[in-house]
């Protein structure tokens, strides 16, 4: 196997090489997806805006001033995603399956280790509910909670990467928080018994 | 449950507290249980969210070469100074000695002029090679013609020289209205002061010779201070100004300013 050494392969891009990037794109595609997919909500607009969010990076490939260089990827990702989505909104003549809810089919995860096919069935229920949960927030809230608690980015990362005052995002993410709870906590018994919230939760 | 409650939790658990809040709601912690079941869901809420699986991604992101093929290596100017603030600062640099040299050059060649303590009729200078050529080709009309109105000088000056057809152009109409006296001081003698003429003729062929977009936003503004300068130096002009007298150093003054002057285009047109 290839030993992977992301430095080299990013001086590599900056002297144009399109293989070089290309090997970036396989090593960062699924948390790309991943995020727009968390972001959206759905398979097919994750799928557009990832590809977009490469497409980007590509060619603003020498706006990366170094650093994380995931962070700056998944910065692009985010961008592509709301881009989009304003994108949708300006668009007068919205077709109607465009309307419809996003789907909460949550697409094929990477396999978890010693998981049974129930229990991988069951887990993928799971997650199609806590996403759906996700899908409910107001952009806003989405933003700040997929950024911190699904990308584990801190309150300052945040604030920095999408221009916002510390205590807007301390506050949009209890929000959040407060909702999603809400939310899940009406799945009952789909959740497994660790996480169940007790009635008086 | 407050709504600020539900935030110190929030950032509790993200470790997000100073000392003293964390303090404070441990405290509080201590005391209260409905506190400490609401921090418990919150917790359970965070690891549900937090133990959403990577998703794979449905195809392969990576582009195609035919499409996007090699990326064009970055401009010479790009990878020599790769910083764009660095290439800021060498174009503030050469406008810096751009002024630096006219200023100089300037204050030379001001030396050698006759003192300007009576403003009437004591401003020497020097017209510019442009004014020259515009000087031999327009004399006889303009001497003849001192009251002309100012289009028909301006005909007469646009044919002279292609920089002056700019200049003219681009003045304003209440100083091209009393302009014979300008046009002709290169004849009758009352040349204006040579700055406003340098710095007018410089920035002129900045902007012309500039590319056009983001070049012309730095070089517009400054032919516009240069009118200003010429036409305050105008006011102090009077009919019986003097003969123009050129030296030999009045000629290395120009080209010094010329010199400054392209390095300065060329350092803008090389690191835009």
């Amino acid at each position: 196997m290839v030993e992977y050494n992301e430095v080299r392969l990013i001086e590599e891009v900056k002297r144009g090489s399109l293989e070089a990037f290309n090997a970036l794109v396989l090593r960062y595609q699924n948390a790309v997806y991943t995020l727009c997919y968390r972001l959206t909500g759905d398979t097919a607009r994750a799928d557009d805006a990832a590809q977009t969010a490469f497409i980007n990076a590509y060619q603003r490939f020498d706006t990366f001033r170094g650093g994380s260089f995931k962070a700056w990827l998944m910065r692009i990702a985010t961008n592509a995603v709301y881009d989009a989505a304003r994108y949708d909104q300006r668009r007068p003549e919205t077709a109607l399956e465009d309307l419809a809810p996003p789907d909460s089919d949550d697409g094929p995860s990477l396999p978890a280790h010693d998981a049974s096919p129930e229990e991988a069935l069951q887990q993928r229920e799971l997650a199609a509910a806590i996403q759906s949960c996700i899908n409910a927030l107001s952009d806003e809230q989405r933003l700040v909670l997929v950024m911190c608690d699904v990308e584990g980015y801190s309150y300052q990362d945040i604030a920095d990467a999408h221009n916002m005052h510390i205590g807007t995002v301390k506050s949009r993410l209890s929000r959040a928080r407060s909702a999603m709870r809400r939310c899940l906590s009406a799945l009952g018994e789909l959740l497994p018994p660790e996480y169940r919230f007790r009635n008086n939760d | 449950m407050i709504e600020q409650d539900n935030e110190l939790l929030s950032a509790y658990l993200d470790g997000e507290l100073n000392d003293t809040e964390r303090a404070a709601l441990e405290a509080r912690l201590e005391a209260d249980p409905a506190l400490r079941a609401e921090l418990e869901a919150l917790r359970r809420t965070i690891a549900l969210v937090r133990a959403l699986p990577e998703l794979r991604a449905p195809r392969n992101y990576t582009l195609d070469p035919a499409v996007y093929g090699r990326k064009p290596a970055a401009p010479l100017h790009v990878i020599m100074f790769p910083r764009a603030n660095v290439r800021r600062l060498l174009i503030a640099a050469a406008s810096v000695m751009l002024v630096f040299v006219a200023v100089v050059a300037l204050l030379t060649n001001n030396t050698q002029a006759p003192a300007r303590d009576e403003p009437a009729g004591q401003i020497a200078a020097v017209p510019t090679p442009t004014l020259r050529v515009e000087t031999q080709n327009a004399a006889p009309f303009a001497l003849a013609t001192q009251q002309l109105p100012t289009t028909e000088l301006q005909t007469a000056t646009l044919d002279a020289t292609p920089t002056v057809e700019v200049a003219m152009r681009a003045m304003p109409e209440s100083l091209a209205s009393s302009a014979p006296a300008m046009t002709i001081d290169g004849v009758g003698g009352s040349a204006p002061d040579t700055k406003g003429e340098f710095a007018a003729d410089a920035m002129f062929e900045a902007a012309v010779a500039a590319p056009a977009d983001e070049t012309m936003e730095e070089a517009t503004p400054e032919p516009e201070m240069a009118l200003e300068m010429f036409s305050m130096e105008e006011e102090g002009i009077t009919p019986q100004a003097m003969l123009p007298s050129i030296s030999v150093s009045t000629s290395q003054v120009i080209v010094w300013v010329n010199v400054a002057l392209v390095v300065w285009v060329a350092v803008l047109v090389t690191l835009r």
